[in-house]
């Protein structure tokens, strides 16, 4: 980790959906950071509050959604309070975003080269200086990506691309701007394993090269493994583990993770019958006073159930929200 | 529901159609006069107490004439309508689940059916029947036969592959119950919307005939002959023809926004997640 | 109810005016009580398969039988409920209209499996036999996870005592910890009455797990045939080969696309001599250019269609450990 001030900081992240007044608390008072050049991953299964923490700092809910932090500190600016028009010119050139399905984020009515181009140019406008995009020609930008035939491609409409060379040609449009940081949500959840685990690499590869911080959501811990430099485990709206991805995955604090690992090498190693965590989410996880994860916490003592845990350092980089670490 | 009645033009439009309904249905019984009752003292009177809307040339009640003769029209226009929504939607729902030649003809059918503009079929028909209450039905019926057909093959059409639908088939599920249970009511909702539209249309076309005269005779009222009469006499009596009008557009308001409610009823239902 | 043997011979169908071949010349046999794999990507004919054994495509050629019977034909009729399906997307898998109790009970009261009044409580057995909880019968399709209607919809095919369960992908959109429940469910079932599994999947971890063989198929056709253990220990075809290497944590030989992303993009691709392989392969020898291998096999249970299996590379040999 380099000693200088994180591309992301946020500071008691809370959303809350309205559902006709009566409010639906998602994500509650959350606190990460992303490091320069540096991939964290948000690792959470569905209804763990992931994908609408990335959705809230991008500014990407919709209107019956209330946003509310300490602080959201991007680079030099700072994001809580800005106006939308400032915020719109941050996103899309120095905070990018690549979704699960990448249709979404071209214009289907257009070519891909138009779409490149067009991407290109409306945020390199932006940019001052040269040194700060990367790449400025669609072709060499799609072989970049790994696409064969890139003239084809250029000269395509995005209906006619498969959903791994379209997920391509989104992370090069996204990376020849060289944001600071990616949001990526699931990028690779919809591809099978030979795309997805391509398409894992491209991004690695680029990521390194370019120095970009990426903010990583996935419900996939092997992705996590092979992709993050740290992790953060989200249960039901809260951060439940947080830390460098070897220490967490070596050594998981709290039992969430512990038992979501276990299902992960259950599977690796063909084991008889793989690990099962009883029970599901549910949404009254958050609605309970004490430890949200008390109802399905195998190591659940007395006090879970009564005592909401705060996270507390297992070691200095390496924190988990758990009572049996409170000591 | 509860969003049904947080959408103020939709309840406007309910309670409308309501009144009028409630009107069409009760008033009649209530009206001290009989729509073909002739005062000759009172010829073209204009409003006053004893004759809301008037009296017509004949010294009838406008009022009372109005009442009958939306009863008529919408009775009219609903018949049809719901006719053809049925068959329509039969129709439809046959053509997407077998194809093949059985769709290229319904379909083809209601291609060319749809290509005369409705009026137009609609007095194509009256002449073919001759001039009655059935035959306006009859028409209307066959105005709105192929929009319910193409609406409904089209919904069933997006429905029929969907996993739950090719479940029903592998469970062996007979056809007639695969069509009724498990396509029809997920693509009833739009069919709903259509025939609450399509009623309102309907009375203009049932008006819009009698007004030739082509539709409901005479004595017995219709909206449509009442505003030919009153347009005879619009320089005189101009309360007759606007009365009518008054109550055509009200009626047909009440319907379309009902309609429209109904249908952003069904659309954010489709998109509840978060 | 011995052997229940689905043999395809030579099916293979066009689809359209590109004639696209889904399926070429595949023949299979699939015993009762084994849970089979298909393993393979998008575009690989997996799930087309899968669907055809189940009669629901026309086969251009060749036959796909159950029981000596023509799943395509009409007398089919009878065991049409030997023969299901489960699907890949849970929640539109069951009618939006009707509550999961009542989807559950249809099948039930149409192939007449117990009285009316048996039928509540033989809902509730089902749905505790598969983990849940028998109330959830009152629910509506929408108000259940993922992974609770995944299960529902197994306790649905169950209910009718199936010989064959197709799953597609069936646990692709489940999170890990659901999955988990679901695999160990599916295998639960399997060892418990034993119905044959059809198991289509992309993913190799878990039909590892799951499946006692494996059919790792390539556009259309089945490249490798075997023993589940058998094909990770010693994988032959160079696909199945870079499969597994997609599984470990290492970076993959090769990022750039796959022909199989243009396939999807509708695009042909050369088929026109020689393996379909050819192009990604990295044992290629002349053969391989112009004559097309046939899936053959060294012993009995375990095919795979190569000429040089035993190909000259060791990085791939060290991935497949």
């Amino acid at each position: 980790m380099t000693a200088d001030a994180p591309v992301l900081d946020v500071a008691e992240l809370k959303t809350t959906f309205f559902n006709r007044g009566r409010p639906a608390e998602v994500v509650n008072g959350i606190s990460f950071s992303v490091g320069r050049g540096e991939i964290l991953g948000l690792i959470g299964e569905s209804g763990s509050g992931k994908t609408v923490t990335g959705l809230s700092i991008l500014r990407l809910l919709p209107e019956h959604a209330e946003v509310k932090a300490k602080h959201i500190r991007f680079g030099h600016h700072e994001l809580a309070g800005m106006s939308d028009s400032d915020f719109a010119a941050l996103r899309g050139t120095e905070l990018a975003m690549i979704f699960q399905d990448p249709v979404g984020s071209f214009n289907p009515a257009k070519t891909i080269g138009w779409n490149l181009r067009h991407a290109m140019a409306r945020r390199g406008a932006r940019r001052a200086k040269k040194e700060e995009v990367w790449q400025t020609d669609p072709l060499h930008l799609l072989q970049e990506m790994g696409i064969r035939a890139p003239d084809r491609t250029i000269d395509a409409y995005p209906h006619q691309l498969s959903g791994g060379m379209l997920q391509r040609v989104l992370i090069g449009m996204v990376l020849a701007l060289r944001p600071q940081l990616i949001v990526a949500d699931e990028p690779t959840t919809n591809l099978d394993n030979l795309v997805e685990r391509q398409i894992l690499d491209l991004i690695r590869h680029h990521q390194r090269r370019l120095g970009v911080s990426v903010l990583f959501i996935t419900h996939d811990l092997t992705i996590a493994r092979d992709l993050c430099d740290r992790i953060a485990v989200m249960y039901a709206g809260e951060i439940v583990e947080i830390g460098p991805v070897s220490a967490v995955l070596d050594d998981p604090q709290h039992p969430y993770a512990v038992s979501l690992l276990r299902t992960a090498r259950s599977l690796e190693r063909r084991e008889a019958s793989l690990f099962e965590l009883p029970g599901e989410p549910g949404r009254d996880a958050r609605e309970r006073s004490g430890c949200r994860f008390a109802g399905r916490c195998p190591s659940v003592i007395q006090p879970c159930r009564t005592e909401h845990p705060a996270l507390v350092g297992v070691s200095p980089q390496h924190q988990a929200r758990c009572l049996l670490h409170a000591q | 529901m509860s969003g049904f009645f947080s959408n103020r033009p939709a309840c406007l439009g309910a309670a409308i159609t309501l009144v009028v309904i409630l009107a069409v249905v009760a008033g009649p019984w209530l009206s001290i006069y009989s729509p073909t009752d002739m005062d000759f003292l009172a010829l073209l009177s204009p409003p006053s107490w004893s004759h809301p809307f008037g009296t017509d040339s004949f010294g009838r009640d406008v009022l009372t004439r109005i009442l009958y003769g939306a009863r008529v029209s919408i009775l009219v226009s609903a018949t049809g309508v719901c006719l053809a929504a049925i068959l329509g939607t039969a129709a439809g729902l046959l053509s997407a689940n077998f194809g093949g030649w059985i769709e290229a003809v319904l379909m083809r059918a209601a291609d060319l059916l749809l290509s005369f503009p409705s009026f137009v079929l609609a007095l194509f028909l009256m002449v073919v029947l001759g001039f009655s209450i059935a035959s306006v039905t009859a028409a209307i019926m066959l105005v709105y036969l192929p929009i319910f057909a193409r609406l409904s093959r089209n919904m069933a059409t997006l429905v029929k592959d969907e996993p739950w639908v090719q479940a029903a088939r592998l469970f062996g599920q007979p056809v007639y119950s695969i069509l009724a249970r498990e396509i029809l009511p997920n693509i009833a909702a739009p069919i709903l919307v259509q025939a609450a539209t399509g009623i309102a249309f309907g009375i203009i076309i049932e008006a819009g005939l009698s007004f030739l005269g082509l539709g409901v005779q005479p004595p017995n009222p219709s909206l449509g002959s009442i505003m030919a009469d009153g347009r005879e006499y619009f320089s005189r009596a101009p309360w007759v023809l606007t009365m009518t009008g008054l109550a055509i557009s009200i009626a047909l308001l009440g319907l379309n926004l009902l309609g429209d409610g109904m249908r952003d009823l069904m659309d954010p239902k489709l998109r509840s997640r978060i | 109810m011995r052997i229940e043997k689905v043999t395809l011979d030579f099916a293979a169908q066009s689809r359209g005016a590109n004639a696209l071949r889904a399926l070429d010349d595949i023949s299979l046999d699939i015993a009762a009580g084994e849970i089979i794999g298909l393993v393979g990507e998008s575009g690989s004919g997996k799930t087309t398969l899968g669907k055809a054994l189940l009669g629901m495509y026309p086969a251009r050629s060749g036959h796909i039988w159950y029981e000596g019977v023509d799943v395509t034909a009409a007398a089919l009729r009878q065991r049409r409920r030997d023969l299901q399906m489960v699907f890949q997307d849970p929640l539109s898998s069951f009618n939006p209209r009707f509550r999961i109790g009542a989807s559950i009970a249809l099948p039930l009261r149409m192939h007449g499996i117990c009285r009316r009044k048996d039928l509540k409580a033989q809902v509730g057995k089902l749905l505790e036999r598969v983990g849940l909880s028998a109330d959830c019968a009152h629910r509506f399709p929408h108000e259940l996870s993922g992974g609770q209607l995944q299960r529902v919809a197994i306790a649905r095919v169950l209910g009718i005592q199936p010989k064959l369960i197709v799953a597609d992908e069936a646990v692709s959109k489940l999170d890990v910890s659901v999955r988990a429940q679901v695999l160990n469910l599916l295998k639960t079932i399997n060892r418990d009455i034993k119905v044959s599994i059809v198991f289509i999947t992309h993913d190799l971890s878990v039909a590892r797990f799951l499946c006692d063989r494996v059919a790792v198929m390539y556009i259309g056709r089945i490249v490798e045939l075997g023993p589940t253990e058998s094909i990770f220990a010693d994988p032959k075809h160079p696909y199945t080969r870079r499969l597994l290497e997609a599984r470990r944590s290492q970076a993959i030989r090769d990022s750039a696309e796959e022909p199989t992303d243009l396939l999807l993009a509708g695009r042909s691709i050369d088929r026109s001599a020689g393996c379909d392989y050819r192009d990604r392969c990295p044992v290629r020898i002349r053969r391989c250019e112009v004559e097309r291998p046939d899936l053959e096999g060294a012993s009995n249970d375990r095919s795979f269609a190569c000429f040089n299996p035993r190909g000259d590379d060791a990085r791939t040999r060290a991935a497949a450990r």
